[in-house]
């Protein structure tokens, strides 16, 4: 029996396999993304062997380079020979290694580009080492000496146990330095600013009479007492903060000594056994995800940035759900349908369709320079002229992120309401139920996995808008978190830090761009992430009410 | 001849055989009945097994008082001068061919009409002496006093107590003894207690159609109307569950005035105390259940029941 084309056209296979495949590349194309992001991404804080060989390049003298290995290209030997490099006559194509090679205080530049035929004599010696700076990058070399106070403690092979014990130490005092100067400080600080602001209210109000200005100045006076005994007590601990040093030798013979103070982290990656090696990853890893950002965001952690998104996320999601949600049940409940309604329909729908960086504009001019300054004017003038909301702030970019996703939240709440049977509300209204009573007890309830799906798609939309950000409060480094345990603890005219923002800001507005490439993936990583998260939960929640409002199939 | 008159008696004393002799009546021994009325018409009264007691309109009391009730939806006109009395605890039948007005009348009762764009009336209904589309009237409270029951059973997706006590909540009424009492008497009133008392905190979606029609009725009985309104409550379920909504309706009528939609004729002769046939938005006629089925005045009324059309 023959199979026609024609029939089987008729038999519909063609399109399955059309979908099916369709569908297949999709899934490739996504999990491949994925893949691609979470090894370049991933792969950064694996703690790389020590490499240090001979380089000779033809012509000049023999150079000895150290340095972890980062990555390796093949060039066309044109570009080499275009540069001024000669020795590649023959062959089309040559390898070139990336070397991290540190020591920035030294040389001048953390990354080189090795032509990998001219190396030679290729080792991987057990006691190099790397120190993690919070200055000038990391540091290779060998360690010589531990010394306390200029005496030489330890020498030789006893000096990296010293080193470590020294480290320890100082990260012990660095933590309560930290402490003392964000949190005791950072409260003391924010006391004194708004007794300043509180004279300067009463001084404006015609109310600083001598009682109340000597009442401020007590309550002054009290804060810098207290602020003269931490500064004390800062400041013996800054002491013996920088205590140590540890004197190390760069490959080339080079004595450098450094503040054990400026080191966050010291290993030996050729001693490291596998065991060593996935603890000292998991480490970094900890810090990438709970740590402040170092260095202009190339090295550290990206906390701020994913506290930052959640907190603008959930912001937005608070401002946005009650806004859409009685935007369409007046749409679909109460407003006569007709011409009106069809053309505020029409409205909302072509606002998603409206690029994002308009609103961004939007926000700048309405909310943060129009708003934000009405309210500086009536609400702190005591402020002025610094302003309080009159400037981009975690409250600004929710907002205008929130009438971004408006129309997303209303299409879905009216499908939503539309979907909730009639017979339903009769029965309630059959009951003496008033409309707004059946709408707030039967039919809201019902809608409500809708409402859910419409701010499922508004949070995947906000999470990863950038654009608008720029313009209404995303910084590349603020120095605060919005949520701190100072009054009035939600800052929500503070700028903040985002994911995406830092993504871009790290991608193309770093100093060091070799190292900060990695970090753009392992970011856009735990972007994605961070968006799977609301997503899921958002997603569980819903299933969680469809479950409990299983609609009568009617 | 009489022993198949013997037999159709016995037969209808048992409730459950209803319908069957119903059916047998129409088919097969109607013609066989020395009754005349019973032979003209499909239905014989006798076998129904009702009070022998003769209902008569005029000595009734009136509950509802639909006085030259025209109803319009946009440009259409869907029923024409309806006058007739509705009878207080009793129950009053609406039967006649889809798409004849009966359930707009019957949703005019309770003003669920107003919820149709476009819908509007003119004259009026008069309940207790007053008219329920007077401006002053309060829906809420007008539905209150007027339950009704829908054709396909609507249970809230809450619990079969919350369903109950919604009516009472809207009332602000929220005191645990209060509620605990109201539902269990209305559950008890709709039968429906024995089936469910172990589990009135579970979903009331999870219950058989014709369970949550009975939770339906409950719910409408617990805010203690004085008027029912039934839309074909029963054309949904199973003969069993129809059985059982008959019946209650029967006990029903003891409390409430019942006014009833239905399509089924056995139906509407066995629980219907009066039966208003209507036609093309017109009321045909209303008269007592007997004789409508027995002896209707009109033509029209006598071709419907006797299954000619409709």
């Amino acid at each position: 029996m023959k199979i026609t084309v024609k029939s089987w056209f008729k038999s519909g296979s063609p399109w399955v396999w059309m979908n099916a495949g369709a569908v297949s590349i999709s899934v490739v194309m996504v999990v491949g993304l994925l893949a691609l992001i979470a090894v370049r991404g991933l792969g950064h804080f694996w703690p790389a062997s020590i490499m240090t060989a001979q380089y000779q390049v033809p012509g000049q003298s023999t150079q000895v380079v150290m340095g972890q290995f980062a990555d390796e290209e093949e060039i066309p030997t044109q570009r080499l020979r275009d540069a001024g490099i000669q020795g590649f006559e023959e062959q089309d194509l040559v390898t070139r290694q990336l070397l991290k090679v540190g020591n920035r205080d030294v040389s001048g530049s953390d990354f080189a580009w090795i032509i990998e035929p001219w190396l030679d004599n290729i080792q991987y010696p057990e006691d190099a080492i790397a120190l993690e700076r919070r200055e000038w990058g990391n540091f290779y070399g060998f360690v010589k000496e531990v010394r306390h106070n200029g005496a030489v403690v330890a020498t030789g092979s006893e000096a990296w146990d010293a080193l470590n014990a020294s480290i320890e130490r100082a990260l012990t005092i660095h933590n309560d330095i930290y402490k003392i100067e964000k949190k005791d400080i950072g409260a003391i600080n924010s006391k004194l600013e708004r007794l300043r602001l509180q004279q300067r209210g009463l001084e404006l109000k015609g109310e600083a009479t001598p009682v109340a200005l000597a009442d401020i100045e007590a309550q002054r006076a009290e804060l810098n007492a207290a602020y003269q005994v931490l500064e004390k007590s800062l400041g013996e601990l800054y002491v013996s903060f920088t205590r140590d040093t540890v004197v190390a030798e760069t490959v080339s013979g080079q004595a450098v000594e450094i503040n054990v103070s400026k080191i966050v982290r010291a290993y030996q990656p050729n001693a490291m056994g596998l065991g060593g090696k996935i603890a000292f990853y998991g480490s970094k890893i900890w810090e990438f995800v709970a740590d402040d950002p170092r260095e202009a965001n190339t090295e550290g952690g990206i906390f701020p940035a994913i506290f930052g998104t959640v907190m603008m996320v959930l912001i937005m999601s608070v401002i946005v759900t009650p806004f859409g949600v009685i935007a369409a049940v007046y749409l679909r409940e109460y407003a006569k349908q007709g011409f009106t309604t069809r053309v505020i329909r029409i409205a909302v729908n072509n606002l998603a369709g409206v690029p994002s960086i308009v609103y961004g504009v939007f926000g700048l001019g309405f909310f943060v320079y129009f708003l934000g300054g009405q309210m500086d004017a009536l609400f702190f003038p005591e402020a002025l002229p610094a302003p309080t909301f009159g400037t981009p702030g975690l409250m600004w970019a929710s907002l205008t992120l929130a009438l971004l996703t408006l129309p997303v939240v209303i299409v879905a709440t009216e499908e939503g309401l539309s979907r909730i049977p009639k017979s339903v509300r009769e029965g309630s209204l059959a009951l003496g139920a008033t409309k707004a009573e059946t709408l707030w007890r039967v039919v809201l309830p019902m809608a409500s996995p809708a409402m859910m799906t419409g701010l499922i798609l508004a949070v995947a939309r906000a999470a990863g808008e950038v654009a608008p950000l720029m313009l209404v409060g995303v910084v590349k480094l603020a120095p605060s978190l919005p949520l701190d345990g100072n009054y009035p603890f939600l800052h929500l005219d503070q700028k903040f830090m985002h994911l995406g923002f830092h993504i871009y800001d790290v991608g193309f507005q770093s100093p060091n761009v070799e190292a900060a490439r990695p970090l753009v993936y392992a970011t856009a990583l735990l972007l994605v992430v961070v968006i799977a998260v609301l997503n899921l939960s958002a997603v569980a929640i819903r299933n969680h009410l469809r479950e409990k409002y299983k609609a009568l199939e009617v | 001849m009489s022993e198949a008159i013997a037999l159709n008696e016995t037969e209808a004393l048992d409730r459950e055989e209803h319908s069957e002799a119903t059916d047998m009546a129409q088919s097969e021994t109607s013609a066989q009945e020395k009754n005349t009325e019973a032979r003209t018409h499909g239905i014989s009264m006798n076998e129904l097994g009702r009070g022998r007691t003769k209902m008569r309109l005029e000595q009734e009391e009136t509950c509802l008082d639909i006085r030259g009730l025209d109803l319009y939806y946009g440009e259409k006109q869907a029923l024409f001068g309806i006058n007739m009395p509705i009878p207080k605890k009793r129950v009053t039948a609406f039967i006649g061919p889809s798409g004849c007005g009966k359930s707009t009348l019957l949703r005019s009762l309770n003003r669920m009409n107003d919820l149709v764009d476009g819908c509007r009336i003119e004259g009026g209904i008069f309940h207790d002496g007053e008219d329920i589309y007077h401006k002053s009237v309060d829906v809420a409270d007008l539905r209150r006093r007027v339950g009704m029951v829908f054709q396909k059973p609507n249970p809230f997706p809450k619990s079969i107590y919350e369903n109950v006590a919604y009516g009472l909540r809207i009332q602000g009424i929220n005191k645990k003894r209060v509620l605990d009492e109201t539902v269990e008497w209305a559950l008890k009133g709709a039968a429906l207690w024995d089936e469910v008392k172990d589990r009135l905190h579970d979903s009331a979606l999870g219950l058989s159609g014709g369970q949550q029609q009975r939770l339906v009725i409950a719910r409408t009985i617990a805010v203690k109307p004085e008027v029912l309104l039934l839309d074909e409550p029963a054309s949904a379920l199973d003969p069993i569950s129809t059985l059982k909504i008959e019946e209650l309706i029967n006990e029903l009528k003891e409390q409430f005035t019942i006014v009833i939609v239905t399509h089924n004729m056995q139906q509407a002769a066995r629980v219907s105390d009066y039966t208003a046939f209507m036609y093309m938005g017109q009321l045909i006629e209303f008269a007592d259940t007997d004789t409508i089925f027995t002896n209707p005045r009109e033509k029209k009324t006598e071709d419907y029941i006797t299954g000619r059309y409709g």
